[in-house]
C-alpha cells in the first residue's frame, strides 16, 4: 500500500487551504483598503465642507450646492455591514472601522445641521438607534423599514448608529437627545421616538414638506403586493 | 453567517472532502493502465460463464434482459443463462417460457425467499468457472463479457464489476441518478485501480466460481447482499477489479418515494453490514478499503447528517427573516448592482467554491468515462434532488439501525 499518497494528498489540501486562506486575507485586506479609502475620502469632504462652510460668512448660500454633503455614506454602511458578517462583530479591523464611519456620520450630520439652518434649507435628518438582535430583536424589522424609507426620500438624510459600540461621542449622542435606552430609537428632527415604526407610521412621522419630494410613486411599480 | 464551532466543523468537513478528492484526482492521472487490459480480446483465454437471472415480477423487463445477454458477443457453448423464477406472482415464468428453446438458457421456479436465494440456487446448478449475476432490470452492452473477461486474464482477480449506466432517464429523478450513476463509474474505475472496490453490484458483477466455494454462497445480508460478498472477499484477501467498459444499462427508481425505499435499503444494509465488518476499519492489509475508502463512507455518512441539521437551520433562519422583511414592508424586489465588494470571499467560501469545481470536474471525467451525454438538466436535477432527499433516508436509516428495525426489499 502507497502511504506516499496519502502523504502527498494530506500536503496537497493542506496547500489549497493555506492558499485559500491567504487570498481570503488579501481579499478582505483589499476589501478593508477600499473601505479606508472611502472613509478618507469622506474626511477629505467633511474636511472641505467645514472649510467652505467657514467661508461662508463670505459668500452666499446659494453658491453652496448639496455636493459639499458627501453621497458616500449609505454605501459605506451597506459595505461595513459585509465586512462585518464575513469577519465578525469581534474582528478589531472592522471595529475600527465602524467607530470611525461613526464619528464620520456624527460629524456629516453636525455640518449638514449646521449648513440647514444657516442657509435656511429644509434638509430632514434622521437619526436610528439600533443594538444586537439579543438586546433589540425589532431592531432587524426597523432596519428593512429604514432601507425602504431611503429608497423613497432621497432627500432625507439618515445616520445609523449602533449603540454597543464603544464610542464617547455616540454615548453623547445618547445623552444629547435624552435617549432612555429603549430601542430600536429614531430621532427624526431632534424628536426622540421609541420602539419599531412600520413603514406607515414612520411616513407619517415625516414632516410634510419631505413626504412631497417622496419617489414611492416610482418605487411602488416595482413592489409586489402580498 | 458561520461563526465558532459550526466554522470550524465545516472547515473540518471541507478538508477531509477535499483531501479525499485530492487522493482520487491523483489515483485517476495516474493513468496506471492495467497492463492486462491491453490484452487483446482475441488472445484472451475465454472462461466457461454462467450467469444468473434472480426474478420476481419482472415480466415488463424480463424479455429485454434476456435478449441483451443472447445478444454478447461471447461463444455460445461458453455461456450458460440461469433464469431463477423466485415465486412470481405474475406472467414472469411465462416470458421466461418464451426463451426455452434457446440452447444457452436454463429456466428454473422455486418459492419465493429472496434475491440471494435464488442466485444462490444458480450458483449450485452451474459447473461454470465463471458466476455472475443480472437483475432482470437491467441489460447488457453486447461487449461487456467480453470486457470483463479481458480483466480477468490477471490470475488473482477474483471478481469484475461493470460500469453501470442509467438506462434512457425519464424523470427528474431519474436524470439526477444518470449523474449519480457516472460518478460512481469514475469511483468504480479509481477504486478498482486501488483494489478497493467496496460494493459488486448485482447487475453484472461476475465472481470466480471459487469465490463461493470458498467464502460460500450469498448471505440475506440485510437485503444488500452485494456489498457483504465484497466486504467478505476483502476479508479474505479476494481482489475485485473493474472493468470500465463493460456496459450495463439499469433500470432506476422514477420516483422520489421509490428511490426513498431503495436508498433506505442501500443504506442501512450497508451501515449493518459495516458494523459487521468493523473488523476491516484501519487496518493496514486491508489496503486502501480499510485505510481510506470504508472510513470515508462513514465520514460522508455523518458529514451528510451534520450539514441536513446545518442547512435546515440555516434555510430556517433566511426564512424567518425574509418573512421579517416581508412583514416590514412588502415584498420588494432586490437592487440588483455588481461590486466585486459584495462577494463573498471568505476562507469557507472560497474552498466550498473549489469543491463544488472538483465535483464538476468529477462528473465531467465520469460522463466521458461512459461516454454518455450529459444535459445541463440532468445537472441541475442532480444538484437538486440529492441534497433535498437524501437527508430524509440517511436520517431514517440511521434510525432504523439504532431501533434494530429492517427494510424490505420492496
Amino acid at each position: 500500500m502507497q502511504f506516499s499518497k496519502y502523504i502527498i494528498s494530506f500536503i496537497i489540501t493542506g496547500s489549497i487551504f493555506g492558499a485559500a486562506f491567504l487570498l481570503s486575507e488579501y481579499l478582505s485586506d483589499k476589501k478593508a483598503e477600499n473601505i479606508t479609502s472611502i472613509e478618507q475620502r469622506i474626511s477629505l469632504d467633511i474636511l472641505s465642507s467645514e472649510t467652505q462652510f467657514d467661508l461662508l460668512r463670505e459668500v452666499k448660500c446659494s453658491d453652496v450646492d448639496n455636493s459639499i454633503l458627501s453621497g458616500e455614506i449609505g454605501t459605506l454602511g451597506d459595505k461595513l455591514t459585509r465586512l462585518e458578517s464575513e469577519r465578525g462583530i469581534a474582528d478589531s479591523e472592522t471595529l475600527y472601522l465602524k467607530q470611525y464611519y461613526s464619528l464620520l456620520q456624527i460629524k456629516d450630520y453636525l455640518l449638514s445641521k449646521r449648513l440647514s439652518e444657516t442657509c435656511q434649507k429644509k434638509t430632514v435628518f434622521l437619526i436610528y438607534l439600533y443594538a444586537n438582535k439579543a438586546n433589540c430583536p425589532a431592531c432587524e424589522n426597523q432596519g428593512y423599514v429604514l432601507t425602504e424609507v431611503r429608497k423613497n426620500y432621497p432627500d432625507l438624510r439618515v445616520y445609523s448608529f449602533d449603540t454597543e459600540l464603544d464610542l464617547s461621542a455616540i454615548k453623547t449622542l445618547l445623552s444629547v437627545y435624552k435617549v432612555d435606552g429603549t430601542l430600536p430609537a429614531l430621532i427624526i428632527q431632534g424628536k426622540p421616538y421609541y420602539g419599531f415604526k412600520s413603514l406607515e407610521n414612520l411616513n407619517d412621522l415625516l414632516p410634510q414638506s419631505l413626504r412631497a419630494t417622496s419617489t414611492s410613486a416610482t418605487t411602488t411599480k416595482n413592489k409586489l403586493s402580498i | 453567517m458561520f461563526s465558532g464551532i459550526p466554522e470550524a466543523i465545516i472547515l473540518g468537513i471541507i478538508f477531509i472532502s477535499l483531501f479525499f478528492q485530492v487522493f482520487i484526482l491523483i489515483t485517476f492521472f495516474e493513468k496506471k493502465e492495467n497492463k492486462l487490459t491491453k490484452n487483446k480480446k482475441g488472445s484472451q483465454t475465454l472462461f466457461f460463464v454462467c450467469i444468473i437471472v434472480p426474478v420476481w415480477n419482472e415480466e415488463k423487463t424480463l424479455r429485454g434482459t434476456l435478449q441483451s445477454l443472447l445478444a454478447l458477443n461471447y461463444p455460445k457453448d461458453k455461456l450458460e443463462i440461469l433464469v431463477i423464477d423466485d415465486g412470481s406472482t405474475d406472467n414472469t415464468l411465462s416470458i421466461a417460457n418464451e426463451f426455452a428453446h434457446e440452447s444457452q438458457i436454463r429456466i428454473f421456479s422455486k418459492e419465493n425467499s429472496g434475491k440471494h436465494t435464488a442466485v444462490n440456487f444458480g450458483i449450485n446448478q452451474t459447473k461454470a468457472e465463471l458466476v455472475g449475476c443480472l437483475d432482470a432490470d437491467s441489460f447488457v452492452d453486447p461487449e461487456a463479457l467480453r470486457e470483463i473477461i479481458t480483466v480477468f486474464q490477471n490470475p488473482e482477480m477474483m471478481a469484475v464489476t461493470p460500469c453501470m449506466i442509467v438506462k434512457t432517464p425519464k424523470t427528474f429523478v431519474q436524470q439526477a441518478q444518470k449523474i449519480e450513476y457516472t460518478v460512481g463509474a469514475l469511483l468504480k474505475r479509481i477504486f478498482g485501480d486501488l483494489s478497493a472496490i467496496q460494493v459488486t453490484p448485482g447487475p453484472f458483477s461476475v465472481f470466480k466460481k471459487k469465490v463461493f466455494e470458498d467464502l460460500g454462497l450469498y448471505k440475506k445480508a440485510y437485503n444488500t447482499e452485494d456489498f457483504e460478498i465484497a466486504l467478505r472477499m476483502h476479508k479474505h484477501g479476494y481482489k475485485i477489479g473493474n472493468a470500465p467498459k463493460a456496459y450495463v444499462y439499469t433500470t432506476t427508481p422514477h420516483t422520489p418515494y421509490k428511490l426513498f425505499k431503495q436508498r433506505l435499503r442501500w443504506v442501512q444494509g450497508n451501515l449493518l453490514n459495516l458494523i459487521d465488518y468493523r473488523e476491516l476499519f484501519f487496518r493496514v492489509q486491508y489496503g486502501h478499503l480499510g485505510m481510506l475508502v470504508l472510513p470515508m463512507a462513514v465520514i460522508y455518512y455523518f458529514i451528510a447528517l451534520f450539514i441536513s441539521i446545518y442547512s435546515v437551520v440555516n434555510i430556517t433562519q433566511w426564512i424567518g427573516a425574509k418573512i421579517t422583511q416581508v412583514n416590514s414592508v412588502g415584498v420588494t424586489l432586490p437592487n440588483i448592482t455588481f461590486d466585486w465588494f459584495y462577494v463573498n470571499t471568505s476562507t469557507l467560501s472560497l474552498l466550498a467554491v473549489l469543491l463544488f469545481v472538483i465535483t464538476l470536474t468529477l462528473i465531467s471525467f465520469g460522463i466521458r468515462m461512459t461516454k454518455e451525454r450529459g444535459s445541463l438538466l440532468e445537472l441541475v436535477s442532480f444538484f437538486v434532488v440529492y441534497p433535498i432527499l437524501a437527508p430524509f433516508w440517511l436520517w431514517r436509516a440511521g434510525i432504523d439501525v439504532l431501533r434494530g428495525k429492517h427494510n424490505s426489499w420492496r
